[in-house]
């Protein structure tokens, strides 16, 4: 349903040109949930405002194709992609507190995309109903119905609450229910659970699982939390400085992970059951993408498998296995790990 | 719920304009040397009987403390003393002229809305274009023109040169209308007199502009600043995402959330435009209560300067408690 390919977000600034998306391809089937995995800075976010189109000026999208249901959302004019945003593709912000509007009703605030999608327009005769009340009242009673799906306790009541009155978790389900309202074909999470605590954060994932299971919604789940997309997607896409580096089904990835950033970040993961393996960070920094417009592999610098050549040459992403595909060194055609 | 609050907040600023009164009180009477001397002014030819009239205005031979009581009793019974001058109670003074002022200041008020939201608006959703450039640099002129210059060059341009438009006073002398609440817009509607109410607008609208430019220019930089702010915002994003247009996100999700502190500063403009429009009075031939302090200031008209500084002091505590309940109604997070 979704194929993004060589996708390529930038951002002109003082000190060069920003390279936030740099050739991003994965794609998406119906019903399926795509993780994209990355520490914070690494692009995630920016791609999931490409897909929409609505990355930031003085960012553009500068290369590349998104097709969405066989339509390349590059060529859409401004008019079709508003009738796609919210309707067909629809995003779930990572700051609950700071997305929804301090000036309005939650409920109103879940109404909205309804009415700008004429959700519940009637054919009415003209001037019969001129201040939509039937309209109104359907869109007031499915704001209900989702702010229930959603697990927005007394929804008649907390429909009149503002978002300060919403507690984080709250407000998260909200903008989920927001998202939900015209019942979008691809849902976009970027990092949905960041900015609650872990009881909240199960709750909300688990209600994400519901949703792509009843209404067969595919998700992109962004999340800087390997462990996160590990137990909830199907393929899992790792994202390092604006690249793909490893993307495949995620028992693949997860029990063979082949680039040594997914190695890193596995390593990094808390496990629960064995108590004495040491939790290892990744040592060093993401780089900082201004400077960056060298050729060779952004990870190098952190890397314990590296050669001299990771620097020489550009590294193009090799599928290893059917749809498994990898940017590293050690897994290009002509030098292929024996081991791997 | 929230009407017994406003009304609590009301009650509140009671003992500011206490406060005010007290102040105004004591201002004239604790200066060092005799009060007399110092209202009238040394240089000035005094007589007996004006002494003697203004010791009795001010109760000046009792001791202070009665002095406060029976400048405490009058202002509760809306008593503010007698003109000097005029020898008529200061509040009708008062009373007579306020429909001018509010008039003259509620034109600058609507001038000014009406170009400064939009430019201010426009400027920041099109940042750094060349309507922004312009825009900005045109404010910065109308914040640094005095009005005294600006209503001088508009008369001379529209009264003088091209004779569109009246100069002086609120009405033609040929024009008759019938005084009902003493503002010539409302009493011409009221009594259905076109020719008045045109008439009416056409001499209300220059001074509007003198008073206003200033601050419109102020309110456009303080919407652009506030409106550039709101643009950054993630619920901005949100409402892209959900499908709205980009216009419509302003109009719809940023306007209300930009007023906000363009609200303050109206707020204070307001007692600027009600206490501020000496100068713009004065050269339009305005007959309002700027031009009233003027004339009590150069008569020595002591009460009734004293008169109408308590009554701006007032405007003031007003205005800042309209500003308060304003945002209550804009910004849910904020109680009274
Ligand atoms: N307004 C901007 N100006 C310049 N660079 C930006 C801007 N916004 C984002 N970037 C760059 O894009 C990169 C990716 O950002 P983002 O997609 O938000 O990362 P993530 O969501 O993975 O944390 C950042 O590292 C930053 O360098
Ligand atoms: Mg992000």
């Amino acid at each position: 349903m979704l194929n993004v390919k060589n996708l390529k977000t930038i951002f002109p600034t003082d000190r060069g040109i920003v390279k936030a998306v740099d050739g991003v391809d994965f794609s998406l089937k119906h019903g399926e949930i795509v993780g994209l995995v990355g520490e914070s800075g690494s692009g995630k976010s920016m791609t999931m405002l490409s897909i929409l189109r609505l990355v930031p000026p003085p960012g553009r999208v500068d290369n590349g194709e998104i097709i969405f249901e066989g339509k390349n959302l590059g060529d859409a004019s401004p008019r079709e992609m508003m009738r796609i945003r919210g309707k067909e593709i629809a995003m779930i912000f990572q700051d609950p507190m700071t997305t929804l509007n301090p000036v309005f009703k939650i409920g109103e605030q879940i109404r909205e995309s309804m009415r700008i999608h004429g959700l519940f327009k009637e054919n009415e005769v003209f001037f019969r109903d001129l201040f939509k009340k039937k309209q109104k009242a359907k869109e007031y009673n499915r704001a209900i119905e989702l702010m229930k799906e959603v697990g927005i306790p007394a929804p008649h009541l907390r429909y009149n609450d503002y978002p300060h009155q919403f507690s984080g978790g709250m407000q998260q389900r909200a903008l989920i229910a927001i998202a939900l309202a015209c019942e979008p074909k691809l849902l976009l999470a970027d990092e949905p659970t960041t900015a609650l605590d872990v009881t909240i954060q199960a709750q909300i994932l688990e209600l994400l699982k519901k949703v792509n299971k009843i209404h067969r919604t595919s998700i992109i789940l962004v999340t800087h939390d390997l462990a996160v997309a590990a137990e909830f997607c199907h393929e899992i896409a790792v994202m390092y400085a604006g690249k793909i580096v490893e993307r495949g089904p995620v028992d693949k990835v997860i029990e063979n992970p082949k680039h040594p950033y997914t190695k890193g970040l596995l390593a990094s993961i808390p496990k629960i059951t064995k108590v004495k393996k040491k939790i290892k960070a990744i040592p060093g920094n993401v780089p900082d993408l201004a400077g960056l417009d060298k050729t060779g592999c952004a990870f190098f610098d952190r890397c314990d498998e590296v050669v001299p050549r990771c620097k020489e040459v550009e590294i193009p992403m090799e599928e290893v296995r059917p749809g498994e595909f990898v940017r590293c060194i050690h897994y290009t055609s002509k030098g292929v790990r024996a081991s791997g | 719920m929230k009407g017994i609050k406003i009304l609590e907040r009301l009650i509140a600023t009671i003992p500011v304009v206490l406060g005010i009164a007290i102040i105004v009180f004591l201002f004239m009477r604790l200066t060092p040397g005799d009060p007399v001397d110092i209202m009238m002014g040394k240089a000035g030819m005094v007589t007996e009987a004006e002494i003697e009239a203004l010791q009795r205005e001010f109760n000046l031979n009792e001791p202070l403390h009665v002095q406060l009581f029976l400048f405490f009793k009058g202002l509760l019974a809306g008593d503010l003393g007698n003109s000097m001058a005029r020898g008529v109670p200061v509040t009708k003074l008062i009373k007579d002229t306020l429909p001018a002022t509010i008039e003259l200041a509620g034109g600058a008020l609507i001038f000014a809305l009406i170009i400064a939201l939009p430019i201010g608006i426009i400027s920041a959703v099109k940042q750094n274009s060349y309507i922004d450039k312009a825009a900005m640099a045109v404010s910065f002129v109308g914040i640094s023109m005095p009005a005294f210059w600006l209503g001088i060059v508009l008369i001379i341009l529209f009264s003088v040169n091209l004779n569109l438009l009246p100069s002086q006073s609120r009405l033609s002398h040929m024009i008759n209308l019938q005084h009902i609440t003493g503002f010539y817009i409302i009493d011409s509607i009221l009594t259905g007199n076109m020719p008045a109410l045109i008439n009416a607008l056409k001499h209300l609208f220059l001074p509007s502009i003198t008073l206003g430019a200033s601050m419109a220019a102020i309110i456009a930089r303080v919407m652009r600043s506030s409106m550039l702010e709101v643009l950054k915002q993630d619920y901005v994003m949100l409402a892209r995402a959900k499908g709205l247009s980009k216009w419509m996100v302003v109009i719809k999700h940023c306007i209300k959330n930009a007023m906000m502190p363009t609200i303050t500063v109206v707020g204070m403009q307001v007692g600027v435009l009600l206490g501020g429009n000496m100068i713009v009075e004065s050269v339009f031939g305005w007959p309002g209560l700027g031009r009233l302090v003027v004339d009590a200031i150069f008569n020595r008209d002591y009460p009734l300067v004293q008169g109408v500084v308590m009554f701006y002091a007032i405007i003031f505590v007003l205005a800042n408690f309209t500003v308060d309940v304003i945002y209550t109604y804009i910004n849910p997070k904020i109680e009274l």
